[in-house]
This record gives C-alpha cells, sequence and structure tokens, in this order.
C-alpha cells in the first residue's frame, strides 16, 4: 500500500473509532501512533513519548486556553451575564422581536469575554428564556435565537478554538484575534436582521411590551461597565503590547472573579466549582492536542497532504471550488462534531492544500482568512441537526419545546450564516480590513 | 490537584504586576504539572470530548452494547495511552537528565518537573485501570442478557 493510502485509511480509522463513541483524544492518538509505527517502525514513535508530552502541555502559547477558560467560567457563574441582559433588553425590549435582539446582543457582549460557545448559549439563556416565555414569543423563535446566539461566543474574541486555530496555522494569535471582529459584526447584524425579518412574517411569535423608562435604562448602562471594561482591558493589552495574551488571560480571569466577587454574585463555593471545572475541561483539551500532534505527525509522515496538494494542483480546479470543497467538508462534518477536535483533525489535511493555491493575497493573509473562514463554517456546525450542541442544550433549557421546533427556529439563522459564509469568501477585507489597518 | 491550579495561577498573577525573571519559565512549568495532576481527575470525571451520533433510530439493545463497547474501547485506549505515558515520560525525564539541561532563565534543571509529573502519571495509569476494569463488567453486562434473549447477534 503506498503511503498517502495509508494515511487515507488512517482517517477511516478514525472516523469509525470516533462514530463507536471512543473519546476524540485517544482515537487520533492511537491511530496516529499506530499508522506512524506502520511507516517507520515502532521506535521512533514510541520516542516521541519521551519529551513530546512534557513540550506539550508546557507550552508558553497554550497556556493562555486554562486562563480563559477560567475567565468565561467565572463570567458564567459570576451572574454578569444578568446585568448585561438586562441592560441590552432595556433598550431594545420594547421594539417587535426586542427580546430576541436583546438576547442576541448579550450573547455577543457575553462572546466578548467568554470563548465557549455552550457557556454563552447557556448563560444568556438561562437568563432571556424565562423572560422570552413570559412574554409569550414563540418557542421556536425563543430556541432558534439562543442557539443561534450562543455561536458568537466562540467567534468573538477571546475564544478558545481561536487560540487553537492560531497554533496549529502557525499565525499571530493576536492578528487573528482582531481578524475575527469584523466577521462577528456581520454575524451580529445578520441574527438581528433574521429576527426583524422573522417576527414581521409571524407577528404573533413576539408580542410587544411597554418601554422601560428612562431611569431604568440608565441605571442598567451603569450596572454593566464591567463587562466593557474587562474586554477593552484584555484585548486592548493585548493589542498594545501592555501583556502577553497569556497574562492578559489570567489579568481578566482575575478581574472577573473579583469583580463577581465584589458584586456578592460568586460564593466560595462557586469559585472552586468554576476551578474544578476549568481543570477537567483544560485537561481533556491538552489531550486532544496531544492525540492531534501524533496524528499530524502520521499524516505528514504519510505525505497524505503533499499528495492531496498535488492532486488539487492536476484537477484544474479554480482555487475558489477548492476552497467551496473544503467547506462544504466542515459543514457535513460539524453537523457531527464539536468544532474543536474538527479543526485539529482536518487542518493538517486542509490548510497546506489551501496554502499552496493562489488567491491573489499574501500568504499571512490567506491563512487568516481561511482560518476565520473555517471557523464561521464549524460554528454553524453547532446549530445544524442532527447533532447541534447548541440547540440540545437550549432545547433541553426551554423544557416545553420538542427538538423539533428548536431546530426549526435555527433554521433562519442557518440561513443567515450561509449567507455571510458567502459574504465572507466574496469579500475576504471584511476578514482583513482591521487587520491590513493596524499592521 | 485543586491548589495546584490555584497556586499556578495566583503565584501567576502575582508575579504579573512586578517584572520578575523567569515568569514566563515558571508559568510554562506550572502549566505542565498542573494538567499532568487534572489528567487523572478529568478521565475520573468522564469529561472528555466524544462525537456523539444519535442513536435514537437504533434498535434500544444494539445501542445500549454499542454505547458500552465504545466506552470500553475507550478506556482501553485510555489505559494503553496512559502506560506509554508512565513508561516513557521518565525515560525522556532521564535524557534530559542526562544531558543536564537547563531552563534558560531561571536555571532549573529541566529532570525537576518530569519528577514531578511521575506520581501523576502513576494516578492516571491507576485511574484509567480502574476505569477499564469497569467498562469491561459494563459491557459483560450490556452483552449477556440480550444475547441470551436474541441470540448471538452482536
Amino acid at each position: 500500500m503506498s503511503d498517502p493510502a495509508l494515511g487515507l485509511l488512517g482517517f477511516v480509522v478514525l472516523f469509525v473509532l470516533l462514530i463507536l463513541r471512543v473519546p476524540v483524544a485517544p482515537a487520533m492518538l492511537v491511530t496516529g501512533f499506530c499508522g506512524g509505527s506502520l511507516l517507520i517502525g515502532w521506535g521512533p514513535m514510541l520516542t516521541k513519548f519521551y519529551n513530546d508530552p512534557y513540550h506539550l502541555f508546557s507550552s508558553y502559547a497554550l497556556s493562555v486556553i486554562p486562563f480563559f477558560l477560567l475567565m468565561g467560567v467565572f463570567a458564567a457563574r459570576g451572574g454578569l451575564s444578568a446585568d448585561l441582559f438586562n441592560l441590552v433588553n432595556s433598550w431594545l425590549g420594547h421594539r417587535r422581536g426586542g427580546v430576541a435582539l436583546a438576547s442576541i446582543c448579550a450573547c455577543a457582549g457575553f462572546g466578548s469575554i467568554c470563548g465557549s460557545s455552550l457557556a454563552t448559549a447557556t448563560t444568556i439563556g438561562r437568563i432571556a428564556i424565562p423572560e422570552m416565555r413570559r412574554l409569550n414569543y414563540g418557542s421556536a423563535l425563543t430556541g432558534g435565537t439562543l442557539a443561534a446566539g450562543g455561536t458568537l461566543g466562540i467567534l468573538i474574541p477571546p475564544s478558545v478554538v481561536l487560540v487553537v486555530c492560531a497554533i496549529i496555522t502557525e499565525q499571530n494569535l493576536i492578528k487573528l484575534f482582531i481578524a475575527a471582529l469584523g466577521p462577528a459584526l456581520v454575524a451580529v447584524l445578520g441574527y438581528l436582521g433574521t429576527i426583524m425579518i422573522y417576527v414581521r412574517l409571524r407577528p404573533a411569535s413576539a408580542p410587544t411590551v411597554q418601554r422601560s423608562d428612562r431611569a431604568l435604562r440608565r441605571r442598567s448602562l451603569r450596572s454593566a461597565w464591567h463587562i466593557a471594561f474587562i474586554f477593552c482591558l484584555v484585548l486592548g493589552g493585548i493589542y498594545l503590547g501592555w501583556f502577553t495574551p497569556t497574562e492578559a488571560a489570567a489579568i481578566g480571569a482575575f478581574c472577573t472573579a473579583v469583580l463577581a466577587y465584589v458584586l456578592g454574585r460568586m460564593r466560595w463555593s462557586d469559585l472552586i466549582a468554576g476551578i474544578k471545572e476549568t481543570a477537567v475541561t483544560s485537561a481533556a483539551i491538552y489531550l486532544i492536542l496531544l492525540g492531534a500532534q501524533f496524528f499530524g505527525a502520521f499524516l505528514a509522515l504519510s505525505g497524505l497532504p503533499t499528495a492531496l496538494s498535488a492532486w488539487i494542483a492536476q484537477s484544474g480546479l479554480t482555487p475558489y471550488l477548492i476552497l467551496i470543497l473544503f467547506l462544504g467538508i466542515y459543514i457535513l462534518l460539524g453537523c457531527l462534531m464539536e468544532s474543536l477536535s474538527m479543526l485539529l483533525i482536518t487542518m493538517p489535511l486542509f490548510f497546506p492544500a489551501i496554502m499552496g493555491l493562489d488567491f491573489g493575497m499574501p500568504a499571512e493573509e490567506l491563512a487568516l482568512w481561511f482560518g476565520i473562514l473555517a471557523l464561521v463554517v464549524v460554528e454553524t456546525g453547532l446549530i445544524t441537526p442532527p447533532m447541534g450542541m447548541n440547540v440540545l442544550v437550549i432545547n433541553a433549557l426551554i423544557k416545553d419545546a420538542p427538538l423539533a421546533d428548536t431546530f426549526k427556529g435555527v433554521s433562519p439563522f442557518v440561513v443567515a450564516d450561509l449567507i455571510r459564509i458567502g459574504l465572507l469568501i466574496a469579500a475576504p477585507s471584511i476578514t482583513l480590513f482591521l487587520v491590513r489597518l493596524l499592521w | 490537584m485543586l491548589v495546584c491550579l490555584t497556586t499556578t495561577s495566583v503565584v501567576g498573577r502575582a508575579l504579573f504586576a512586578t517584572p520578575i525573571n523567569g515568569d514566563f519559565e515558571m508559568i510554562e512549568m506550572g502549566c505542565a504539572l498542573s494538567i499532568f495532576y487534572f489528567l487523572p481527575w478529568t478521565q475520573l470525571r468522564y469529561g472528555h470530548l466524544a462525537v456523539l451520533l444519535p442513536r435514537g433510530m437504533l434498535p434500544k439493545p444494539l445501542a445500549v452494547r454499542l454505547t458500552a463497547f465504545g466506552r470500553w474501547l475507550g478506556d482501553l485506549l485510555f489505559l494503553i495511552l496512559a502506560l506509554l505515558l508512565l513508561n516513557y515520560l521518565p525515560r525522556g525525564g532521564l535524557d534530559v537528565w542526562a544531558s543536564g539541561e537547563t531552563t534558560i532563565v531561571l536555571g532549573i534543571p529541566l529532570w525537576w518537573p518530569y519528577l514531578a509529573a511521575l506520581p501523576a502519571l502513576l494516578a492516571l495509569a491507576a485511574v484509567n485501570g480502574y476505569c477499564f476494569y469497569h467498562s469491561w463488567q459494563a459491557l459483560i453486562r450490556a452483552l449477556n442478557p440480550s444475547s441470551r434473549r436474541r441470540g448471538a447477534s452482536s
């Protein structure tokens, strides 16, 4: 069997393992290890165990992950989300579909300090869903809004997936963060537009409510300044070079914890529980990264990426067609898989292939652009059936709605996502203009 | 384990306020060690990420058996992984010890963290062995009653 074919076989074995519900980390590691051993023998692969795990776990670039996770967990447990929701709700709530619009904005705001989609969806959901149900919003609209809003969590920096994306594509993390801002804005506007059209077509699903008075609005504005403060401190600090991303994340986590504690929303037990949660999640992520390292090494040894690039060059397909093909594969995979593992499995294969194509832009911009595109597409997978994680979680929060209802409610947002992907492909400058402006 | 993370982050934060030489190295080391110590605990809580395909359309006994099998296979692979780590990481540590490598700023010998990670690896192997034993029992339980009822169709 030729080496690239072995690489392909590796993929097949990996997917069979995953379908059997073997956790992603050992599946990747063992597949990569066995495949690599077939290619270069057991000895060299075993020596990878000598130092690689320690080097990976002690990587300074990766140390940002636990800290960002901690920050998100503290923000979620610290009740900062309630202030945020009250703020946007008091300003937007009186419009038609206003609470839905407010939920999207709250998700966006919360996403700016939390890097996880599920956490964003559930945290805002816990506050927004009861409110929307109380006002007789349709359950499909309620579920759809929050499931879609949650996906903003990984797009808006800081985000764990973005960190991993930056590491596997070897891009500057700060540039990738900045590059994500434009598409994130487009995403928010797209979702808001979707809701406005939806409630215009189905007025029954979103009754109007009384506008809250000015004093209340002003008060809510004052109580939500801290989220803006933390976001600006963290991102601004990184950008201006005050501190490294890791330090920024640590400071962000610290500030969030202090704020939540001072505001009396977080007790000591919450703090401990938050740290425990972070510990479990970060260990799981690091383990997957270790697996990905072995799998990636195996793929590189098998020469499959090179073979793929060569095949693409031969096939005579245009770069954009290839790009759309890859993104299509992402959408399909995204229906089944969680975003981080999916990117880690496919990037060693897709990224070199894309980098070999000519899109008429410098290599660095291409890498940023493709990274963001992949992220956006993967994130769409969070709200598509059969395994839209966000939809499942939100549906569990709504309680009285069937799952099909929530999936129906989220479908307009999927359409918005697809339009947005098209837009980002057609106009790379949405992603790149801030980067070009600042560097 | 917990104390480990808390101290890492607290020490980390305290360090940021004043420029102290080698804070990078301390973060790296602390981070690596905490991750090593979190591993067995994650396994115990089964906090791993996996692909969750819907099993609704499958007949229930088959779904139950498949789930048990997947869990068993996963735990088996984890056990292998833990044993490999336990077996080979110390050798990496010996290499580092023999070469006398130290960190650049602080000059801490690099074999320290390797040695410190050793108990974590032992714990990981123990926890994985325990989990594997359990999922094996569960697999046998899942296979037996149904195979009696509808023959060996697993």
